[in-house]
């Protein structure tokens, strides 16, 4: 049992991102109530939370088969016991692609956070649609989905980089100082890198699998990149970083 | 090269490209955010100048119009009242020499108050409301026409670049009226609207087709100069009924 646990759990990718969580509760209890109650905190905060949660879970189903079994069962998938990427779908495809397009919306005017509910509409009439007609079953891989999620997610941040280099409440802020704008860099470079590696993955993995492993690599880091902006956005109080208030129009 | 150590050559390659690229984006970011801050500081600056050069002018202008003023007077009110004096210091009856030093105060106190005037302190002194009722009554002394003035409320503690813009725009308004439009009744009111506190100035006069006398005139200027304080002009008149101007102040 115990190797076995270990190889399911005792990866560096997994140790590292538990460890950024145990970290972040630490800053977030940190906070004053006042923080913890503003959405640039506690939003960061569930985001450092899900995934966590989600990889956790997939690390879980491969130790435990009969459980992943079942769920696959319950999903209607007898056919291919093993998989697991339901987690992925449900948790990071659905959920977290949806707290972090409420993050950036937050730091967003208010004409272009209509624009980005909009796009929240619609990924979710979408992804409901494509699941219920069985488009992508939820219990296999979900590339339309997929593609949904990152176009609106890099369209939002568009967007803010939009507003950052017009709106005038932009003009008195030093860009390095704030936590938005290092966040939704990340999240950008993530979402463009693990575009790129989706939509190419079929193909890297057959005739490029060094340049396939890289790119897994990169998006990996990157991940546990943007993990550690969200960290610091709730450890900044506590450390004395010294960021900036968001402008007056967020 | 063993398959290992080529996946992580690769990977490093992969890596610093993407983080190159990251780093650019970044850069770019700030850069352009930058010589966004510093176009509009050199804006701010144009702004700020012009302001500047509009209170300068408003501030010649206003001296000009004093001066003219104290001419006036020195001809018309002190340069009677010397000659007076002069007759009645001549006279040996006593009673008529009293007068003539009664007339010399006079003349003194005249000067003091003309001396007053020759600087802008008396700007700062003095509330629109006090300047408002010291034009109408010069108006109205002059027996040219009646005047009223009416106030809801009292316009003190103004900044000074905002008294000096309504002090040469009440000037110009009223200079207006008494040579181009020939009114029985110049009449002021001061009152408090939802837009901020308004200064309405109105005569009976001649009036003129606004739309087409409005360009050119003076009141572009007035207009621009209130626009410079943040506040707001307006002009009607109609031929024969007479003009109205309306002067808002910023909240």
């Amino acid at each position: 049992m115990g190797s076995r646990f270990i190889q399911a759990f005792g990866n560096w990718y997994l140790i590292s991102i538990d460890l950024i969580l145990v970290i972040g509760i630490v800053y977030f209890l940190k906070l004053p109530n006042d923080k913890r109650a503003n959405i640039h905190y506690w939003l960061p905060f569930l985001i450092l939370i899900f995934p966590v949660f989600y990889e956790n879970l997939g690390a879980y189903t491969n130790f435990n088969f009969e459980f992943k079994k079942s769920v696959n069962a319950l999903l209607g998938n007898t056919e291919h016991p093993r998989y697991n990427v339901w987690v992925y779908n449900i948790f990071n495809q659905q959920i977290v692609t949806l707290l972090i397009l409420f993050l950036v919306k937050s730091y967003l005017p208010i004409r272009s956070k209509r624009i980005v509910s909009w796009l929240m509409f619609f990924f979710i009439v979408m992804s409901f649609f494509i699941v219920a007609f069985e488009l992508e079953p939820i219990y296999g891989s979900q590339p339309l989905i997929f593609s949904i999620a990152a176009g609106a997610i890099l369209t939002s941040c568009g967007l803010y980089f939009m507003s950052f280099i017009t709106e005038d409440g932009y003009l008195e802020s030093n860009p390095l100082r704030l936590a938005s704008f290092w966040q939704v860099s990340f999240i950008l470079f993530y979402h463009s890198a693990i575009f790129l590696k989706t939509i190419s993955q079929k193909y890297l993995w057959a005739e490029l699998y060094d340049f396939g492993r890289s790119l897994q690599f990169i998006n990996t880091s990157l991940w546990i990149v943007l993990m550690i902006t969200m960290l610091l956005t709730l450890a900044a109080p506590s450390l004395k970083l010294n960021f900036e208030n968001e402008p007056s129009h967020v | 090269m063993s398959e290992e150590s080529s996946t992580i050559v690769t990977m490093i390659i992969a890596s610093f490209f993407l983080a190159a690229l990251m780093s650019f984006f970044i850069i770019a970011m700030v850069f352009i955010h930058r010589q966004r801050q510093v176009q509009n500081r050199q804006k701010l600056d144009q702004v700020r100048i012009e302001h500047e050069k509009t209170l300068l002018n408003i501030e010649n202008e206003i001296q000009q119009e004093t001066l003219t003023h104290i001419g006036r007077e020195l001809h018309d009110n002190i340069g009677q009242l010397l000659s007076l004096a002069k007759l009645y210091l001549g006279s040996i009856r006593p009673h008529k020499q009293e007068e003539g030093m009664e007339t010399l105060n006079m003349v003194i106190q005249e000067v003091r108050g003309l001396s007053k005037e020759l600087n802008l302190d008396w700007v700062e002194a003095i509330s629109i409301n006090d300047f408002i009722v010291k034009q109408l009554e010069r108006i109205s002394s002059t027996g040219f026409c009646t005047t009223n003035f009416t106030a809801e409320v009292e316009l003190t503690d103004l900044p000074k670049d905002q008294k000096l813009v309504l002090i040469r725009g009440i000037q110009e308004s009223l200079n207006n009226a008494i040579k181009h439009a020939f009114p029985d009744k110049i009449e002021i009111e001061i009152r408090q609207s939802s837009n901020g506190n308004q200064i309405i100035i109105q005569d009976n006069g001649e009036g003129f087709d606004s739309p087409v006398k409005f360009e050119g005139s003076g009141m572009t200027n007035l207009k621009k100069r209130m626009d410079t304080i943040g506040g707001n002009f307006s002009l009607s008149s109609t031929v024969g009924l007479g003009t109205q101007i309306i002067l808002t102040l910023p909240k």
